[in-house]
C-alpha cells in the first residue's frame, strides 16, 4: 500500500478536477445526477506500460467472484486494432459500476477512491511483482442515467453481422472507392433526408450512437443506444414523413430534468456539422456521395454542456474506439476484408481551451496513439478539428520567464462576471523538474483585496513527484470568512508538466444557501521562491466557461482583465494581431486545447467575401520562419462567415428541409473534413491549393494560415 | 460557435415582420362580451362619430328640399318586391357578423349535456367528466384526470420549456386565432373571403365549444401546478383542459381536409391543389404544432392537447356534415400520462404505428350522422367557388 497518504488517509488515485467537482465543490455541480446517488460514472483509466484495459476488467471480475471488491469495471466497445501491448502508459475508456445506490451509502469521492484503489490492487501486485511501482489513474467524468448504461459487459463483442448496402457494393467491385465519414457532435438529426443514398431510398449512416439515450435489452453497445442503417430505414419506413416522431420513438430526445434535447429546436450544432461533412446537396451536378458512408456518435447533453471539457473524455475516448471498431465492420461488409485500407475521415468540432498544449494532454495522447495503430494497419485516417473561437476572448496568458527572475510576485489578473452558475477554473503550467526544481509561491486575492485563507501557506514545488496514487503535492480548500468558496490543487500532470488548478465556486450558485465566490477581478500571485531559473514562460489559460449552443446553463466566461491587454485597434476594430510584449493576454496560443498533437488536422475560419482570417479563430503559437509548421500549427482554413456583416454560413437544420446560419470554426472544420473525404472517392484528386489568406500587413498578423478551402 | 456569430445568426427567425393582421381575426371570439366573432366584430359598426351625425343632419337638411315634399310614395310608380324568405337566403347581403351569429347558433343549438352524468347503453350514469352530445348522439367524452397526473406532466413542461426561444415569434403571433398559418399552407389571400370564413366560424364555435368542457372539468393551468413553470405569457384565466387552441387547430384541420378532398373530385388534371395529400398531411402537422407551442409557452400540458385535438376533430366533422354531409365519430379521453405527438393522435396521417388507444383516447368504430345545414351550405358553395382554377 502507500506510504505516503493525505491527511485523509485516502490514496488519490483521481486528479484536480474530481477533488472539486465530486469533492468540496460537489454541490455546485449542474449535472443531471447527483454523485452521492449514481450507479455508473464514466472514467478514462490510465494503465501502466504493459497492461491492457481487458486483464483489468478480468482482474476485477476475479476478484468480485472471490468476493471482494464493492465495484465493477465495464468495457465499452475497444477496438481490436488498439495497441495490445505498449511500452507506453495508455488510456481507455471504461465505466465504473457502483453497486446499487439503494442498497450502498452515499457515493462520495473518497468511497470512489477507496473503491478505485482497490480496484486498481490485481494489477497493482502483477506490477510489484515485477519489480514495478507505477500506479492506475483515473479521470472521473460524469455520473451516467441509470437508464442509459447496460449492466451486462457487452464489450466489442456485438456478434451481429452488418451487411453492405448492395448497390454501392456493386459499384465497389467495378472501380469505385469507399470512405468513411465519422462526425461526434451533438443533436444529431440520423432520420434527415441530407444523408439518403441519391436513390433517395435508404440512408448513408452505417452506424449511429447516441451515448445517452435509454438502452435497450437487446442493445449492442454498453451505454446509450446504436442505430444501424437498416434500423434507421426501418424507423423511417415506420413513421413516414413525421420526423418528430421518428426521434422521440426512438428515444433519440434527451428529455432530462435538466435540459431538453437539442434534436428538437430548430437548428442544432450537429445538425449544421453532419450536414456540411457528409449532406447531400441539391444542386445538380454535386458530389457523388453514395460512396461516403457516415458514423454518428452523439455525446450525451451533459458532456456538451459542459465546455469546461472535463467530464468528456470517457465519451470522447470511447467514440474513436466505436468508429475504428464500426469502419472495420464497414471494411468487412463492403470490401469483404477487416483489414482493408478503408479511408476514414473523423471530424471533432469541438474546442477546449486548458490543457499542456504540447500534445501530452492524457486524451490528446490516447486520441493519437489510437490514430497511429489504425494508421500502422495501413488505414487512411483523418481527425479534422477546429481551431476553436477564443482568439480574442482573454483566456490565455504568460508570464515571462525573466520577470519572475526579478524576485516580484507577478499579479494574475483573473476576473470573475457576476451571475455566473458554474465553477471557473484557471490553470498554471509549470514544467517538471528532476533537479533544483524551482519552487513558487501562490497567493489568492479575491476583488477587495482580501487573501482567501488555505490551512498553510501556498508553496509548490516542481519537482518531479513519485507516480501517481500519492496525494496531490498539494490541495488546499480556499476560504474566505470561514466558508470555501474554492480550491488549489498543485499536482504532477505528466513527465513534463506540473499542473496547478484553481477552481473558484460559482458567483450567483443555483442553491442559494451555498458560498459563492465574490464576482469581480481576483489576483492570483505567482512568485518564485527558490531553485533553478525558468527558461520558458509560464502558460496561465481559463478553461471555457460559457453555455453552447443550444443550452442554457447559466455559465458566464471569465477571463484575465489585463490594463495592457489592447482588444481594439485605434480605429476601433476587433484586433487581429498579437499583443505587445508587455501584455500578459496572449492571442497566439489560444489554439484548441484538444488539437495540439501531430494526429490532428486543425481547421480556422476565413470570411467569404475577403478570404481574410477571422478575428475570432484560434491560433496556435507564433513560430519563427525557420521552424517547419507541424503540431500546434494552424494550416488550414475554411469559410465560417460570409463576411463581416453577414455572420455564419448555410447548413442543415435538424428537419429535413430546413436550413440555419451558424458561425464559427467548427463549421469551418467539416468542410475540409468533407474535401479530404472526396479526395479518396473522387475519380480526379484535386490536391489542396495553397491560396495565400489576404492579411493587412502588420507584421504580426496572422501569417500561419497559408492554406484555405472554398 | 463563435461568440462573434453568435444565436443570432439562426437564419430566418429573428424576422417576425409580415405575419400580422389580417382583420378581425384576433379576437378570442364572442366570449366574455369582447365582440369578436373571428370573422368581424360582433358587435356591429361600433361607435358611430358625433361629428359624422351632425353632418349627416345637417347635411340632409341642406340638400332635402331639391327631392320635394315629404309623402309615402306613389303606387303607380311600383311597390317595393319583399325580400325572399328561406333557410339560406339572403345571406350575401347580411353583414359578417350576423352570418356569424347564425352560424353560431345553427351549431350550438342541437349541442347539450348534463353535467356529471355520461350515457351508457343509452342511459346516464354518473361520470366523473363532462360528455358533450349532439342531438342526442354522444360527441365527446372528456374524463376529468387526477390531479396526481397533471403533477406527473410537469416533467413535460419543462422539457419543452427549452424551445421557447426557439418558438417565441410563432407563439407570440398565435396567442389569438393563428389564420396565418393554415392560410400559408394553402395560400389563401384576399381572394378567398368565404374561405377565411369558414375558418373563422370553425374557430370561434369551436372555442365556443371548448369553454364548455373547461367549466364543467375545471383544471387548473401547469402555472398552478409547477413551481417553476414561469409561463412566457400571461396565462388565460380558463380552465387548461382541454386546451382551446388544439380543438381549433385540429378543427379546422379537419374542415380544412374535407375541402380539400371535396376539391379533389374533379379529373386530376382539373384539380386545384395536385398535391392535397401533402397539404393534408401539413394542416394537421401545423396544428400539432400550434398545440404544441402552447406547451413550450407555459400554458398547457401534453394531455390538454389530447384532450383538445378529440374535441376539436368531431367538431370539424359537425361542421363539415352540415356544410356537405356526413358524421362525426364519437371519441372518448381518458387521460393517460403522454406526451403530445400528431404520431400518436392520427397515425392515418403520420403513416406511422400509432397507437391512440395506447394513450387513452377511443374513436368509436362507426361515424354517427350528422344534420346538414342550409347556411352552412350556403357558404360551403362560395368557398367551393374560391378555388376555380
Amino acid at each position: 500500500m502507500h506510504s505516503d497518504l493525505p491527511p485523509d488517509g485516502v490514496p488519490r488515485l483521481t486528479g484536480a478536477y474530481e477533488e472539486w467537482t465530486f469533492g468540496g465543490g460537489a454541490a455546485y455541480a449542474l449535472a443531471d445526477i447527483a454523485l452521492t446517488a449514481a450507479r455508473f460514472v464514466a472514467a478514462m483509466v490510465s494503465l501502466p506500460a504493459g497492461t491492457h484495459p481487458h486483464q483489468f476488467a478480468a482482474e476485477v471480475d476475479r476478484r468480485a467472484k472471490d468476493g471482494n471488491g464493492a465495484a465493477r469495471v465495464i468495457l465499452p466497445v475497444i477496438w481490436s486494432g488498439a495497441p495490445e501491448q505498449s511500452h507506453e502508459t495508455t488510456y481507455w475508456p471504461i465505466v465504473l459500476d457502483f453497486d446499487d445506490p439503494e442498497a450502498r451509502d452515499p457515493l462520495d469521492l473518497l468511497q470512489i477512491n477507496r473503491t478505485l484503489d482497490d480496484l486498481s490492487e490485481p494489477l497493482r501486485q502483477i506490477l510489484n511483482a515485477a519489480g514495478r511501482k507505477e500506479e492506475l489513474q483515473f479521470q472521473l467524468n460524469s455520473p451516467m442515467r441509470k437508464q442509459s448504461v447496460a449492466a451486462l459487459n457487452s464489450g466489442s463483442s456485438d456478434p451481429s453481422q452488418h451487411t453492405a448496402d448492395s448497390a454501392v457494393k456493386a459499384r465497389l467491385a467495378r472501380d469505385a472507392r469507399l470512405v468513411v465519414m465519422a462526425v461526434i457532435d451533438d443533436g444529431l438529426p440520423f432520420a434527415h433526408r441530407n444523408f439518403l443514398n441519391s436513390a433517395g431510398d435508404g440512408t448513408r449512416i452505417e452506424f449511429c450512437w447516441l451515448q445517452s439515450s435509454d438502452t435497450t435489452p437487446a442493445g449492442s453497445v454498453v451505454f446509450g443506444r446504436e442505430f444501424t442503417r437498416d434500423a434507421i430505414d426501418d424507423l423511417v419506413a415506420a413513421h413516414g414523413p413525421d420526423e418528430d416522431a421518428i426521434y422521440t420513438r426512438a428515444g433519440a430526445v434527451e428529455a432530462s430534468r435538466r435540459h431538453g434535447s437539442t434534436l428538437n429546436h430548430v437548428a442544432s450544432h450537429g445538425s449544421h456539422v453532419l450536414d456540411a461533412a457528409a449532406g447531400l446537396r441539391p444542386a445538380a451536378g454535386q458530389d457523388d456521395l453514395d460512396l461516403m458512408r457516415i458514423i454518428a456518435v452523439q455525446l450525451p447533453a451533459a458532456i456538451t454542456a459542459d465546455t469546461t471539457g472535463f467530464r468528456k473524455d470517457a465519451f470522447v475516448l470511447s467514440a474513436l474506439h466505436y468508429i475504428f471498431d464500426r469502419a472495420d465492420r464497414l471494411g468487412a461488409a463492403y470490401l469483404d476484408d477487416e483489414a482493408a485500407p478503408l479511408p476514414v475521415v473523423i471530424n471533432f468540432s469541438y474546442g477546449f481551451t486548458g490543457g499542456p498544449h504540447d500534445g501530452s494532454d492524457r486524451l490528446e495522447v490516447a486520441i493519437a496513439s489510437l490514430i497511429a495503430a489504425r494508421q500502422a494497419q495501413g488505414k487512411p485516417t483523418t481527425l479534422v478539428m477546429p481551431s476553436g473561437n477564443t482568439f480574442g476572448d482573454r483566456m490565455n496568458g504568460t508570464i515571462p520567464a525573466d520577470r519572475l527572475r526579478t524576485g516580484m510576485s507577478y499579479p494574475i489578473p483573473w476576473r470573475l462576471q457576476p451571475n455566473d452558475r458554474t465553477s471557473s477554473y484557471l490553470e498554471i503550467w509549470l514544467p517538471a523538474a528532476a533537479e533544483d526544481a524551482p519552487q513558487f509561491g501562490l497567493t489568492i486575492t479575491e476583488p477587495r483585496g482580501i487573501a482567501c485563507q488555505t490551512t498553510s501557506p501556498l508553496a509548490l514545488t516542481c519537482a518531479m513527484q513519485p507516480r501517481s496514487g500519492s496525494p496531490p503535492a498539494l490541495s488546499q480548500q480556499l476560504t474566505l470568512s470561514g466558508k470555501t468558496i474554492g480550491l488549489c490543487v498543485v499536482e504532477r500532470y505528466n513527465d513534463a508538466w506540473v499542473r496547478v488548478v484553481i477552481a473558484l465556486a460559482p458567483t450567483e450558485p443555483g442553491n442559494p444557501a451555498l458560498p459563492a465566490a465574490p464576482s469581480g477581478r481576483w489576483t492570483i500571485a505567482l512568485s518564485k521562491t527558490a531553485g533553478a531559473e525558468l527558461d520558458a514562460p509560464v502558460a496561465c489559460r481559463i478553461q471555457r466557461d460559457n453555455d453552447p449552443f443550444g443550452y442554457l446553463r447559466g455559465a458566464r466566461q471569465s477571463f484575465f482583465d489585463d490594463d495592457a491587454d489592447l482588444r481594439f485597434t485605434a480605429d476601433g476594430a476587433v484586433s487581429r494581431i498579437e499583443n505587445a510584449p508587455v501584455a500578459f493576454v496572449r492571442r497566439l496560443g489560444t489554439l484548441n486545447g484538444l488539437a495540439t498533437h501531430d494526429k490532428v488536422s486543425v481547421v480556422a475560419g476565413c470570411y467569404g467575401d475577403s478570404g481574410r482570417a477571422t478575428e475570432y479563430g484560434a491560433s496556435g503559437p507564433l513560430r519563427s520562419a525557420t521552424v517547419p509548421a507541424g503540431a500546434g500549427d494552424v494550416r488550414l482554413a475554411a469559410i465560417s462567415d460570409e463576411s463581416t456583416a453577414l455572420r455564419g454560413v448555410l447548413a442543415a437544420g435538424t428537419r429535413s428541409g430546413s436550413v440555419v446560419r451558424l458561425s464559427g470554426t467548427s463549421m469551418a472544420a467539416p468542410q475540409v473534413a468533407r474535401f479530404l473525404a472526396m479526395q479518396h472517392i473522387s475519380p480526379a484528386k484535386a490536391p489542396v491549393q495553397a491560396i495565400p489568406l489576404r492579411h493587412p500587413v502588420a507584421d504580426a498578423e496572422l501569417s500561419e494560415r497559408p492554406t484555405r478551402l472554398g | 460557435m463563435s461568440s462573434a456569430g453568435g444565436i443570432g445568426g439562426i437564419g430566418g427567425i429573428g424576422g417576425i415582420g409580415g405575419i400580422g393582421g389580417i382583420g378581425g381575426i384576433g379576437g378570442i371570439g364572442g366570449i366574455g362580451g369582447i365582440g369578436s366573432t373571428g370573422i368581424g366584430p360582433f358587435v356591429p359598426g361600433g361607435a358611430v362619430s358625433p361629428i359624422l351625425s351632425q353632418g349627416l343632419t345637417l347635411n340632409a337638411q341642406a340638400i332635402g328640399h331639391i327631392a320635394g315634399p315629404d309623402d309615402v310614395g306613389d303606387v303607380a310608380a311600383g311597390t317595393y318586391a319583399d325580400l325572399p324568405i328561406g333557410p339560406a337566403e339572403n345571406m350575401d347581403d347580411w353583414a359578417a357578423w350576423v352570418r356569424a351569429s347564425l352560424y353560431l347558433t345553427d351549431t350550438l343549438k342541437r349541442l347539450d349535456w348534463t353535467p356529471g352524468k355520461r350515457r351508457l347503453g343509452g342511459i346516464a350514469q354518473p361520470f366523473a367528466g363532462i360528455e358533450l352530445s349532439y342531438g342526442r348522439k354522444p360527441l365527446i367524452t372528456l374524463a376529468r384526470p387526477a390531479a396526481d397526473l397533471f403533477r406527473m406532466q410537469l416533467k413535460h413542461m419543462r422539457s419543452y420549456a427549452d424551445q421557447r426561444s426557439d418558438r417565441a415569434a410563432e407563439i407570440l403571433t398565435q396567442v389569438g386565432f393563428p389564420v396565418d398559418y393554415f392560410a400559408s399552407i394553402l395560400g389563401l389571400n384576399d381572394a378567398n373571403r368565404f374561405t377565411f370564413e369558414l375558418i373563422g366560424i370553425t374557430q370561434v364555435i369551436t372555442s365556443h365549444v371548448a369553454m364548455v368542457a373547461k367549466h364543467h372539468l375545471a383544471c387548473r393551468r401547469p402555472d398552478r401546478r409547477g413551481a417553476t413553470v414561469m409561463a412566457m405569457i400571461p396565462t388565460p384565466a380558463h380552465g387548461a383542459f382541454p386546451s382551446a387552441h388544439a380543438a381549433e387547430a385540429f378543427a379546422v384541420a379537419t374542415v380544412l381536409e374535407g375541402l380539400l378532398e371535396t376539391l379533389d373530385a374533379t379529373p386530376p388534371a382539373a384539380r386545384h391543389y395536385p398535391q392535397s395529400d401533402r397539404l393534408i398531411r401539413l394542416l394537421y402537422k401545423q396544428a400539432e404544432r400550434i398545440a404544441v407551442n402552447r406547451t413550450v409557452a407555459g400554458v398547457h400540458f401534453p394531455i390538454d392537447s389530447w384532450a383538445g385535438a378529440a374535441l376539436g376533430e368531431v367538431v370539424g366533422q359537425i361542421i363539415l356534415a352540415k356544410c356537405r354531409g356526413g358524421g362525426a365519430t364519437h371519441a372518448t379521453y381518458d387521460a393517460t400520462d403522454s406526451d403530445f405527438l400528431l404520431a400518436d393522435f392520427l397515425p392515418r396521417i403520420t403513416g406511422g404505428s400509432g397507437d391512440p388507444s395506447a394513450h387513452g383516447l377511443e374513436r368509436a368504430s362507426m361515424s354517427m350522422p350528422m344534420p346538414s345545414s342550409p347556411l352552412f351550405g350556403w357558404l360551403w358553395g362560395k368557398v367551393l367557388n374560391e378555388f376555380k382554377l
